[in-house]
């Protein structure tokens, strides 16, 4: 297989994605930062998006990423929520690992938080069912079950129609 | 699972199984009546005064049925009442729901006032960034116009050097009127510009002149003085 194009393609893999667990909290609509491509006390908002950005895309499809360049002198983080609140985060001369760690901790959900919900997801889809949205349509298809009538025809004992005779009235 | 098959070469296992009508819009295979009587037209003639026959269910028959029913609704409506209960419990309404709203609400500005404070705590540092940045550039500006400032006023000395030389050559020149005179001097005073050096610096004037033959007046080269 060849190797995937462009500059740290790691970043566009699946497990790298998932590795994150930056999950915003439903409150937060809007995630944006501002930098500029050059200057020291901007490196670790550059590292940021360019690490960090993708992942948190993925974990919260519904909030809008958005990045700002070279329309401010010192970098930052705003975050909007619905109710019209504004978090205001200063990055400056602040590491990747820093801006991470901080944003976890003041509105991203909990380590706890989310393996509750992992626990309460798997929970709701159990591989058991049948039906429709799952993955066997009808119980005739599990193993050890009475085969589709419309294959194998029931044992007359189980059939209506020769259990009560024909009856007109 | 449902498993297809596609030329032998690669087996496709989907993991979910949805009938085929609800992804596709149209409904296949639904039939129409052919024929309904239309209702301004009264029943046929046979069936005017029909009244259909009650049928007799046996009295055991009964009293098992009336048992199931009773068992299932009984059942049924425990099953509607504890969710009910649990729907009141943990609506969005009920006060466990709020309670935990408030506790959110809570931990959400102590996590704001922390948030903050770290910009005060970055401001600072920012501030003190900017100050030492402005002092360096400062005394890079100060040194860098003291440096011009030098550099000019040796130009200046060079160029004043350059202006007394010239003045001091312009004595030199030959003035129009001496023209003449100057062109006579040089042709009877040729100047012969061959010279050789020996050994030790020497200057042997001419173009034929040997070193022994030249006694007096040694002129050496001025580097070797």
């Amino acid at each position: 297989m060849p190797f995937m194009k462009g500059r740290f393609p790691l970043r566009r893999t699946q497990k790298y994605l998932e590795s994150s667990n930056l999950v915003l909290k439903e409150r937060v609509k809007v995630f944006t930062v501002n930098y500029n491509v050059s200057g020291n006390h901007h490196q670790g908002a550059r590292d940021f998006v360019y690490w960090n950005i993708p992942q948190i895309q993925y974990k919260n499809p519904g909030v809008q990423v958005a990045t700002f360049k070279n329309m401010t002198p010192s970098p930052f983080i705003r975050m909007f929520c619905e109710n019209g609140e504004e978090i205001l985060v200063d990055v400056d001369s602040k590491s990747k690992t820093d801006i991470c760690d901080h944003i976890k901790k003041i509105i991203c959900k909990t380590d706890a938080t989310l393996e509750q919900e992992a626990l309460e997801k798997k929970s709701l889809d159990n591989p058991a069912n049948f039906g429709w949205g799952c993955d066997r349509q009808c119980i005739c298809e599990i193993v050890g079950q009475v085969p589709c009538p419309s294959v194998v025809p029931l044992p007359k004992v189980m059939r209506g129609k020769y259990k009560w005779g024909q009856t007109f009235d | 699972m449902n498993i297809s098959r596609l030329g032998n070469e690669c087996l496709h296992i989907s993991r979910y199984w949805y009938p085929a009508g609800d992804t596709a819009a149209s409904i296949l295979g639904s039939q129409s009546v052919r024929w309904k009587k239309p209702r301004w037209i009264p029943r046929s003639k046979s069936k005017e005064f029909f009244v259909p026959k009650r049928c007799k269910i046996p009295e055991e028959e009964v009293i098992e049925l009336t048992r199931l029913f009773n068992k299932y609704r009984t059942e049924m409506k425990s099953v509607r009442l504890h969710l009910e209960r649990e729907n009141r419990r943990t609506s969005a309404t009920s006060e466990l729901a709020s309670q935990q709203a408030a506790e959110e609400e809570e931990e959400h500005l102590r996590l704001m006032e922390y948030n903050i404070q770290e910009n005060k705590r970055i401001a600072a540092l920012r501030e003190k960034r900017l100050q030492e940045q402005y002092e360096t550039d400062l005394a890079r500006v100060i040194a860098s116009k003291e440096k011009m400032e030098k550099l000019e006023l040796a130009e200046e000395q060079e160029a004043l050097r350059i202006i007394a030389e010239t003045q001091e050559l312009v004595k030199t020149f030959i003035k129009r009127e001496d023209l003449e005179n100057a062109i006579e001097e040089a042709i009877e005073n040729p100047k012969d510009y061959n010279f050789a050096l020996d050994a030790e610096g020497q200057i042997l004037k001419g173009q034929n002149s040997l070193s022994k033959d030249v006694q007096e007046d040694k002129e050496v080269l001025s580097s070797r003085q």
